[in-house]
């Protein structure tokens, strides 16, 4: 069976550019190892939060003028309007899929996170936009004795202490409806939100301890599929707003967007294989023409005529450095850029310095084909979005899901238009 | 300022200091012990874990090969708790002279060093990761040793005998009275506060900073420092202590120490106990040398490198040392009273984590002698609290422990299986310095490096009220400095994918570097300027 495009990698770069080939009419496969940073991030969409430790108020606007500062960043080689447009099609999607997302990327919203820090966003899901701090009506933070990966008390002390000036207070509750359990997981705990005698018991817990016009925040785990139908039925129950605050992986409102993903692309005809690797590429001349998918101790080849590599950056095992500090691109032995000299420093002495090896990655032209050192494209079929890209750190920045979704609609389209 | 009194001060937290304390508190002495610091954060911390059974010194320090072995039999009676009885084996690999078995074995005998030869296909068949092309193989009584564990034991039985362990308490001045010390004065760094202690006896047990304590009594000590680093690496890749058979080098040993094992070390004389860099050439060296016995070894992952200050004494008859691998490994007491006329103060260096009790038997025999008093010293009878038993410590004790509770509590540190509750009281005993609470739990020394537990770790101090939230904040990114410091110089392969995840963790999610602080430049800049790390990550 011949497809149109391969996908390989399964985060949101690699999703997102496999739901747009689908809708453009290709036949699409996407491969890949295991789940992508969906399940270790926030759920939230990064464009562009701080740059050179700044925070950034407008995204939009700071992104057009990175091109300047840094040439390299991947931002600067992808069209504004990819951004714009990539942005515009995630949130149609997820409405589509009943996951509905708010904000704009014109201006980001500021979320506390689960240490009450104040972060930078550009669009969240429904279920976390009450928790914008720019809205001066307090906040109270609800955690669970049982639930370690939230502890409202030092988010609320913290929020308490910002220059924003944020009321905020914690309530920490048991959930002795849970059987027996002092150590309840994210996902039992989100499952658990989508039953309603559990959410009727707690909200008949908690609503005496709140006060008129307090706006309520959660750990991030109100239900995983239902997580609309829970938010809305809680706030009715408790007569308040509610948002959730993203915590520790695995991240229930990451796996909340990589179920829906999947399920659109499986209904839309695409195939999904998750969890087996890709370890081989056949090239001729400057064409991929297969690759190989190990399972069951054999290789089996798939055919596309377009490949699209988002295996990830470092974490993810879509780059590689080994002990003598030599960094490669494992699938298609891809040139990579920004790799310190052995002669230079890889990182810094501080954990929050400058680190020369952060931006490492593939450079692509703005087909999104990777490019040799000197600038031309080494695979003509081949394009590179995501993680894998060089110039970022998205970690820091929080920038990642802007660049991975740009760079897969940006690259989707050029596979779209070059075959009209 | 507190005024307090006392029989015997000691000064220095390390093992050979809670030694001496516990001797001291044991023959029915008032006893006080200062560190500057927490216990056992010089070199009883940051040291490999190995309980030496003499081996490596047979040929080259038959002195300290002896003391060693006397020590090693005694330590598995009185600590049996701390200690994992691995076992341990000298191998001759390719590289290796083979003329030195001869002298090995001999050197063994002459020391009371128990030693039986094993065929290479015995030893392979229990060490199946060795480098087949070994070629000789002997067995010793080696083993690994909790410093850790024995420094806080040695600590608790001191409380328990009514003696007072003071961490964070820095010497300003020695309080000399003509030719008398009588005692110190201590800046307690933790609140200010000034703190006199007037003592009939001082003895100064500070490893590789005795010289500079002993300067405050106008003497002169030279103790030369000899930095050691070592890496532990994230797998037991043996499961006994394997040692190099030849003259002790760098890169020679490898001590598989609770979940991970350690390979080490060099010895590099460094002007300052407190301050010298980790080269990325010693690393690359001991992954080198790391190789030769354990084929494979570069790809294994490394989990975290850190460094030691060995105190070597060097006695003004030795002159210019060059080589700090030639001074002998064998402890020294200086008898100021005897030697400088000065009254009332002795000095304890060099030696070696094993020898401690030894040590500081010496120490308080000669003590005894100028307070003119006998007092038997008991501490190679009388075993550490949770060593009564004298059951050995073992790999699955921690799971095992746990197993019997497994529903009834969180489970904090998943890596290291640390539950709520032992943390809440790691809290209760050493208060919220989350770099204080890994050395006491073992907090964030797992494969995750922390990137889940100290997230929670620091939520819960906050929540039962053991730090605010300003303090709670600088725990937080202090550790995480730290904790750089540690896995920095090992950025490569799965380690750094796991530095990668925990960054996405740390900035990406919780994002800590924009932490409401009152310093903003300590938030988010602060390189310590020693790279002396932090480690044992053993």
């Amino acid at each position: 069976m011949n497809y149109d495009s391969i996908v390989i990698g399964a985060g949101y770069a690699g999703l997102m550019t496999a739901y747009s080939l689908m809708r453009g009419g290709q036949k699409v496969l996407v491969l890949a190892k295991g789940y992508g940073r969906t399940h270790l991030a926030t759920g939230m969409i990064d464009v562009l939060g701080y740059v050179d430790g700044e925070r950034v108020t407008r995204p939009l606007e700071a992104v057009a003028r990175l091109r300047t500062p840094q040439p390299g960043h991947p931002y600067a080689r992808l069209a504004p309007e990819s951004l714009r447009a990539a942005m515009a099609l995630f949130l149609n999607v997820m409405s589509e899929a009943g996951y509905v997302f708010a904000g704009s990327i014109d201006e980001n919203l500021l979320l506390p996170t689960a240490v009450g820090a104040v972060r930078p966003v550009a669009l969240v899901p429904q279920t976390m936009v009450a928790g914008d701090v720019r809205e001066k009506t307090p906040l109270v933070i609800v955690g669970f004795e049982n639930f370690k990966d939230f502890y409202p008390e030092l988010i609320a002390a913290n929020l308490a202490r910002n220059p924003l000036s944020i009321t905020a207070r914690a309530i920490t509750l048991s959930l002795p409806t849970l059987e027996n359990d002092a150590d309840v997981a994210p996902m039992i705990l989100a499952r658990a939100f989508e039953r309603a005698e559990f959410r009727r018991k707690l909200a008949a817990q908690l609503k005496p301890h709140l006060k008129a016009g307090e706006r309520v925040g959660f750990p991030a785990v109100l239900g995983v599929d239902k997580a609309p139908e829970v938010l809305t039925d809680l706030q009715t129950h408790l007569g308040a707003r509610i948002f959730e605050i993203p915590t520790l992986p695995p991240s229930i409102p990451g796996l909340r967007i990589c179920r829906a993903l999947e399920r659109l692309l499986r209904q839309g005809g695409a195939r999904v294989q998750i969890g087996h690797p890709v370890v081989e590429g056949r090239v001729s001349g400057a064409r991929v023409e297969a690759v190989a998918v190990k399972s069951a101790a054999r290789l089996k080849w798939y055919a596309a005529r377009n490949f699209i590599l988002a295996t990830g950056g470092v974490a993810a095992h879509g780059l590689e450095v080994d002990s003598a500090g030599a960094v490669r691109e494992p699938l298609f032995n891809l040139p990579v850029a920004n790799v310190p000299a052995p002669s230079q420093p890889r990182f810094a002495a501080a954990y929050f310095g400058e680190h020369p090896l952060s931006k490492i990655g593939v450079n692509t032209d703005s087909e999104m084909r990777p490019l040799s050192v000197d600038g031309r494209p080494v695979l003509e079929n081949l394009r590179v979005c995501g993680a894998l890209l060089a110039g970022a750190e998205p970690w820091k920045e929080k920038s990642g899901e802007g660049i991975s979704l740009a760079s897969a609609y940006q690259a989707a389209q050029v596979i779209l238009e070059s075959r009209k | 300022m507190t005024s307090l009194t006392t029989e015997i001060l000691v000064i220095g937290g390390g093992s050979t200091g809670v030694g001496i304390a516990r001797d001291a508190a044991l023959r029915g002495f008032k006893t006080i012990l200062l560190d500057r610091s927490d216990l056992a954060t010089g070199t009883t911390g940051r040291y490999h874990g190995l309980l030496h059974s003499g081996g490596r010194y047979v040929v080259k320090d038959p002195v300290s090969a002896k003391e060693c072995i006397e020590e090693n039999v005694i330590l598995r009676r009185i600590a049996a708790d701390c200690i994992e009885d691995t076992g341990g084996l000298f191998v001759e690999t390719e590289h290796d002279d083979p003329s030195y078995a001869a002298e090995f074995v001999a050197g063994c005998k002459k020391a009371g060093i128990p030693v039986e030869e094993w065929t290479v296909a015995q030893t392979l068949k229990r060490e199946p990761r060795l480098n087949p092309r070994i070629r000789r193989s002997f067995w010793v009584p080696d083993a690994a040793i909790d410093s850790w564990k024995t420094v806080w034991a040695n600590a608790r039985d001191v409380q328990a005998h009514g003696g007072q362990v003071l961490p964070y308490h820095k010497i300003i001045r020695l309080i000399r009275e003509n030719d008398t010390v009588k005692g110190a004065l201590a800046l307690n760094t933790r609140t200010g506060e000034e703190v006199t202690i007037h003592a009939d006896f001082t003895l100064n047990a500070s490893g590789a900073w005795a010289g500079q304590i002993a300067e405050m009594a106008g003497l002169k000590v030279t103790v030369l420092a000899g930095k050691g680093i070592m890496i532990a690496m994230n797998h037991r890749l043996t499961q006994m202590v394997v040692n190099r058979l030849k003259r002790p080098a760098d890169g020679d040993i490898l001590v598989p120490i609770r979940t991970v094992c350690v390979i080490g070390t060099t010895d590099v004389r460094v002007p300052d106990p407190d301050h010298w860099p980790i080269e990325a050439e010693e690393v690359q060296f001991m992954l080198e040398e790391g190789e030769k016995l354990v084929p494979g070894f570069r790809e294994a992952r490394a989990l975290r490198v850190w460094g030691g200050v060995r105190p070597l004494y060097q006695p003004p008859t030795l002159g210019n040392v060059s080589d700090t691998r030639d001074v002998s490994r064998t402890y020294t007491l200086l008898d100021h009273p005897q030697t400088d006329g000065v009254q009332g103060f002795l000095t304890m260096t060099g030696g070696k984590f094993t020898t401690y009790r030894q040590m500081a038997e010496v120490a308080m025999d000669a003590a005894c002698r100028y307070l003119k008093t006998e007092r038997p010293c008991t501490t190679a009878t009388q075993a550490l609290p949770d060593s009564v038993e004298q059951k050995f410590y073992w790999l699955g004790a921690r799971l095992a422990h746990r197993e019997k509770d497994l529903h009834g509590d969180q489970l904090i540190c998943e890596c290291e299986l640390i539950t709520r509750q032992r943390l809440l009281e790691a809290f209760q005993q050493k208060g919220a310095d989350l770099d204080d609470i890994r050395r006491t739990v073992r907090l964030g020394m797992g494969p995750c490096q922390g990137g889940f537990c100290i997230y929670r770790a620091a939520g819960l101090s906050h929540q039962a009220q053991f730090s605010d939230s300003q303090t709670t904040n600088h725990a937080l990114l202090r550790f995480l400095q730290e904790r750089w410091k540690g896995v920095q110089p090992l950025m490569w392969g799965d380690q750094l994918r796991q530095a990668r995840l925990d960054d996405w963790i740390f900035q990406g999610i919780l994002d800590v570097e924009h932490l409401p602080m009152n310093d903003r430049r300590e938030a988010t800049n602060n390189p310590s300027q020693s790279s002396a790390v932090h480690g044992h990550s053993s």
